[in-house]
């Protein structure tokens, strides 16, 4: 597609590329393998929605033993943990922290951000009808949901599920470490996942290089476009670097082979590799988790602000650099492994390079909401939170990032409080904005507005409380994945620290009830929607109806214009309006298409 | 022998464009797959550097089957390439024969596989060989998958083609299949000269 | 494994009588505040509270900034207010967003960057200057699930010889000489912490990784282990002592003249369980770091490997 001047042939040529399908009648068709990038989806939504449930009820699990050591867990105790009267035991306690990590990371975030709101939103904001592979989308669904059943089949087998950590580290999780099928299912549960999101990176990366519409450049893409797109590269990129790992544990498991076997095991494998391959995953992987929600903030603090998003290049470049940098940053989460000092420099030096990037991000967000006018909906609000949570998650990680600091702060709580605030809390709250933007168009339907400030509320409260307690246990040296912190002397003192964070947690929790009620009761009873609710100039807001078409456009859109044109003085004397549409021509302005060049 | 009939100028614009977004499609693919073999590679070079010798003391590994193996392969590339080339041309029965052929050359190749698994063994190298035989047999019944993988896909191409089906329509399923195979040759010839030979 | 639980009997036996004869734990003394970093019992530990306090500042800064900015923003630019139509793209602001950056960066960043390469390079990772001190007491610290085995040379200096002192859980060092730690392990990998000495480094099977501390102050302090390690992993402690040097000496000898009664009947020289020390790694040794206790492992296995392959032919 021609990024400068566009003609009549152009725009054949991109109606005629971009074939509308044919809705299907049968049950099989529309709500199971369906090949509607729409439909995917919600099924990713529900998938990612119901598994959140599954990592944040262990995460009370895991804050439940904290509070109360070894009392029985109330209610649900006595069928989880019949042998010990309902008390979590040690190596319950290992598999569930254990899977609370994966869960979130693979069965909760990822499902959620990428593959909810990849696969809904891609096609619609670029003008495109469906995906570039829309029978690999559905495969890449249903190739999910497998992983997803290993996962749950992982906690039936004799010995229980994986329980070496969501990092994995060998020699534990070797058959010696960690002996039983479950550590197995699971590391193949995540290989699976891993070919499920290599699918649909390989969709999103394609549709948004070849089925822009006429006129959509790049930089006229919204910045969620932007965001899903660079997440999907480093998921195309990095995750067969986990899958390699592995393959080699899953090989070290089941025949004998010495990668990472070592000790007195037996074996002269090396485990330090494993923790170089799953790391050259595991940092971009935070990146992957994290730049979709960067492009919602870029887009949402304009749209509700009605300005145009400040700086709006430097935006993009600064998430291209995290991007390309996020891989050679690793090292910083192996500075006690007995790395050599030199290469250890090396790692720190450019861990304090990419902060620069995110400062610019931060910039940019606060510029373009200053001298706005402020809307405080339900996505602002959350956006806006977005913003508080992941300033101060991201500012304590400047300490990991310091080799001196780190040998301190490693593996402490600290760590744990640094990526609860920056991966799930603003990973979490970010996508529930999006979710409540989004809504309207998904299902038609409004969402109540009460709610999801009540839902607002409690969750960023929460989080800050919970994962600050998180940080000042870590600061007073206590470590991460104590079943009983309170063996040690320095810890003892934490005990009523641990219990409000606790309270604070399970408050949180009870507040997400206003969400499930919310999105429930929204599906089916909710306000109609109208077209465009929020007054904001994307093309899934001005072409489509809420909700849209199978086909999604009946003409394939022309975009005329960046998505980000509010309170344009020009737009506001010829319409009356502060905002504009992509697409909208405006009177007066001339009509022929030879005149949209690059702007 | 080709059959000549008036297209819609327009209809051949968008299989043109189809085909090259399915082109983009397999090449951002294919970058995943090195990738993991990346990976394996260097988990592989790592673990040798890390090694005192390799092979250990008192073994030599193989070289006749393995570049047999080689040879198998590269020729399975061409064939592939010229079966390619002839269906473009409109040449039904010369891109079924190349098709066939590299059919066979794939299932040559993974039973030569089978045979060189066979003699490592006999070698005394087992899984649980150390360093050598851990990678060996990782690395080469990963890449042996890959090669089934293609096999599996010209099967379904040559269905078609015996059953006397629109082979032409699938043209771009051959060219996706060739990228793949091509890669997963280039795969193994750096197998080949950084287990084998160096 | 025997003989070595005869050995760990006597050190048993030898640390009750120890207790008795006024060598006894203490517990460490408990934390009093939620809102600071725990005792700093080392000399060298100062820097890195330093280091964070410093920035605890710079953070605290920014992020009221930010805090007081959305703050304004939200409520004085409210929906009344009339938006500004600005690309924040000019020249001047894109100058003024990267003169922020990097104001912070330099600021920021460059003092976290600066202080830590010195700290780094000058004392936590130079070993070679702690390993020189002529007072310098080396301790080999071997990991296991799920407690820690330390090993002193002994007398003769040499480290997996019958004259050294092995203790379980029990680390006991004079305060003021630099105390140097090689760790390794002979399972998973394991991590020593010491949370009032600000340090840690993993211990890890294959590989014999290093640290050094130096106290200013006696005491007892908890040694923790923070690399996930299993069942047990909350309850690997283990206790440090940091006494006077003449109690230390007293100390050694004691433990000496108890062990070496002991020693002799349960010493088995070919006791892998029991000898699990290796010759002290030079601080100049550039070799592979796998070597010492995995060495004999390889070498025994390159060799059934060869045999294997010869008998087959």
């Amino acid at each position: 597609m021609s990024d400068h001047v566009m003609t009549k042939a152009d725009i054949e040529a991109a109606e005629h590329l971009q074939h509308a399908h044919v809705e299907p009648k049968d049950f099989l068709s529309r709500y199971v393998f369906s090949i509607d990038h729409k439909y995917i989806g919600k099924q990713f939504l529900w998938a990612g929605l119901l598994f959140l449930l599954f990592g944040g009820l262990l995460a009370m699990l895991i804050r439940w033993q904290w509070a109360f050591p070894a009392q029985p867990v109330p209610v649900v105790g006595k069928a989880l943990f019949p042998n010990s009267g309902g008390a979590i035991t040690p190596p319950a306690y290992n598999t569930i922290f254990t899977m609370h990590g994966l869960i979130m990371v693979f069965f909760a975030i990822t499902p959620l951000m990428i593959g909810a709101f990849g696969n809904y939103c891609i096609p619609l904001l670029i003008g495109a009808r469906d995906m570039a592979f829309p029978r690999l989308n559905m495969y890449s669904f249903w190739t999910f949901v497998i992983s997803q059943a290993l996962v749950i089949a992982s906690f039936f087998v004799e010995l229980g599920s994986a329980a070496a950590g969501w990092t994995t580290y060998p020699p534990l999780s070797t058959n010696v470490g960690t002996p039983g099928h479950g550590q197995s299912l699971v590391v193949l549960a995540l290989f699976v996942t891993g070919i499920a999101s290599i699918m649909g990176a390989v969709n999103y990366i394609t549709t948004v290089i070849r089925f822009r519409a006429p006129g959509m450049t790049w930089f006229r893409m919204p910045a969620t476009v932007w965001g899903l797109w660079l997440t999907s590269i480093l998921n195309l990129l990095f995750v067969p670097v986990l899958g390699s790992a592995g393959i080699l544990l899953l090989f070290d498991r089941n025949f004998g082979t010495q990668f990472f076997v070592t000790g007195a095991a037996g074996g002269i494998g090396d485990p330090i590799l494993f923790q170089h391959l799953f790391w050259i995953f595991g940092h971009p992987e935070v990146y992957i988790l994290i730049l979709p929600v960067w492009g919602f903030l870029i887009d949402f603090m304009s749209f509700f602000s009605r300005k145009p998003a400040y700086w709006f290049k430097g935006s993009v470049y600064a998430m291209i650099s995290v991007s390309v940098l996020s891989a050679v940053v690793y090292g910083h989460h192996m500075f006690v492994s007995g790395m050599s000092p030199l290469l250890g420099q090396a790692f720190m030096l450019l861990t304090l390079v990419i902060s620069v990037p995110a400062e610019i991000l931060f910039l940019n967000w606060l510029h373009t909401m200053w001298k706005g006018s402020i809307r405080l909906t339900v996505p602002m609000l959350f956006a806006l939170g977005t913003v508080f949570v992941f300033g101060l998650g991201g500012l304590t990680g400047i300490y990991l990032g310091t080799i001196s600091t780190d040998l301190y702060l490693h593996d402490t709580m600290w760590v744990v409080g640094h990526f609860h605030l920056t991966m799930a809390s603003a990973a979490f709250i970010g996508s529930f904005g999006a979710l409540y933007f989004w809504f309207p168009k998904m299902y038609g339907r409004m969402t109540n507005e009460t709610l999801g400030k009540v839902h607002f509320w409690f969750s960023v409260i929460g989080v800050t409380a919970v994962f600050c307690g998180q940080l000042l246990a870590g600061y007073n040296g206590q470590q991460r994945r104590l079943y009983d912190p309170f063996q040690y002397t320095y810890i003892q003192h934490l005990r009523d620290l641990n219990k409000f964070t606790s309270y604070f947690a399970f408050a949180m929790a009870i507040g997400q009830l206003s969400f499930v009620v919310n999105f429930f009761h929204s599906i089916f009873a909710g306000k109609k929607a109208p077209k465009n609710p929020w007054d904001v100039g994307t093309l899934e807001w001005t072409e489509c109806d809420s909700p849209p078409v199978y086909h999604n456009f009946d003409k394939v859109p022309i975009v005329l214009r960046g998505p980000h044109e509010y309170n344009n003085p020009d737009v506001l004397a010829k319409t009356g309006r502060d905002w504009i549409g992509q697409t909208e021509q405006l009177p007066g302005d001339e009509v022929g298409l030879d005149a949209v060049a690059a702007e | 022998m080709s059959n000549v009939v008036q297209l819609d100028p327009r209809a051949i614009a968008r299989a043109r464009a189809e085909e090259t977004t399915g082109a983009i499609g397999m090449m951002v693919a294919l970058a995943s797959w090195a990738m993991m073999f990346a990976a394996l590679f260097f988990s592989f070079l790592v673990l040798r550097a890390q090694a005192k010798s390799w092979p250990p003391p008192g073994l030599t590994l193989p070289l006749a089957l393995p570049l047999l193996n080689t040879v198998v392969m590269v020729a399975s590339s061409f064939t592939l390439k010229r079966s390619l080339g002839r269906l473009r041309a409109g040449d039904r029965r010369a891109s079924v024969t190349s098709m066939a052929a590299t059919f066979a050359l794939g299932v040559t190749f993974v039973a030569l596989q089978v045979l060189l698994w066979q003699q490592l063994w006999a070698d005394g190298i087992r899984f649980g060989t150390g360093i050598v035989g851990a990678v060996l047999y990782a690395l080469t019944s990963l890449h042996a998958l890959h090669v089934v993988g293609g096999i599996v896909v010209l099967g379904y191409l040559l269905a078609i083609a015996v059953r006397g089906g629109q082979l032409q329509r699938k043209a771009s399923t051959l060219r996706f299949c060739g990228m793949y195979w091509h890669f997963v040759d280039a795969v193994w010839l750096v197998m080949f000269v950084g287990m084998f030979l160096l | 494994m025997k003989s070595l639980q005869r050995v760990l009997t006597v050190v048993g036996a030898a640390s009750a009588v120890l207790a008795t004869t006024g060598f006894a734990f203490a517990d460490p003394i408990p934390e009093t505040t939620i809102w600071g970093l725990p005792r700093d019992a080392s000399v060298e530990g100062h820097r890195v509270d330093w280091l964070i306090k410093t920035t605890n500042g710079f953070v605290i800064l920014l992020f009221v900034v930010m805090c007081v900015w959305m703050g304004i923003a939200v409520l004085k630019h409210n929906k009344d207010h009339k938006a500004e139509y600005d690309h924040g793209d000019s020249k001047h602001h894109i100058a003024v967003a990267m003169g922020i950056s990097a104001l912070i960066f330099f600021v920021v960043d460059g003092n976290l960057w600066f202080n830590s390469t010195i700290d780094v390079n000058s004392t936590f990772w130079n070993h070679e200057a702690a390993d020189k001190d002529p007072n310098a007491v080396r301790i080999e610290i071997n990991a296991h699930q799920w407690a820690w085995d330390a090993r002193y040379a002994g007398a003769d200096g040499k480290f997996n010889t019958k004259d050294d002192i092995v203790t379980t859980n029990d680390v006991r060092v004079p305060v003021g000489a630099p105390v140097v730690l090689q760790l390794a392990s002979t399972d998973v990998i394991h991590s020593f912490y010491l949370p009032n000495f600000r340090i840690k480094q993993d211990a890890a099977p294959g590989m014999i990784n290093r640290m050094w501390f130096k106290a200013k102050e006696t005491g007892d302090f908890d040694i923790g282990c923070t690399q996930h390690c299993g069942i047990h992993h909350y309850k690997m402690k283990a206790r440090l002592t940091v006494l006077e040097p003449a109690a230390y000496k007293n100390w050694l000898a004691e433990m000496g003249t108890q062990l070496s009664l002991a020693r002799s009947e349960a010493a088995n020289a070919n006791d892998k369980g029991a000898n699990w020390g290796w010759e002290w790694k030079r601080h100049d040794d550039n070799s592979d770091a796998r070597n010492g206790a995995v060495s004999e492992a390889e070498h025994d296995h390159d060799h059934k490997v060869a045999a294997q392959a010869g008998g087959d032919r």
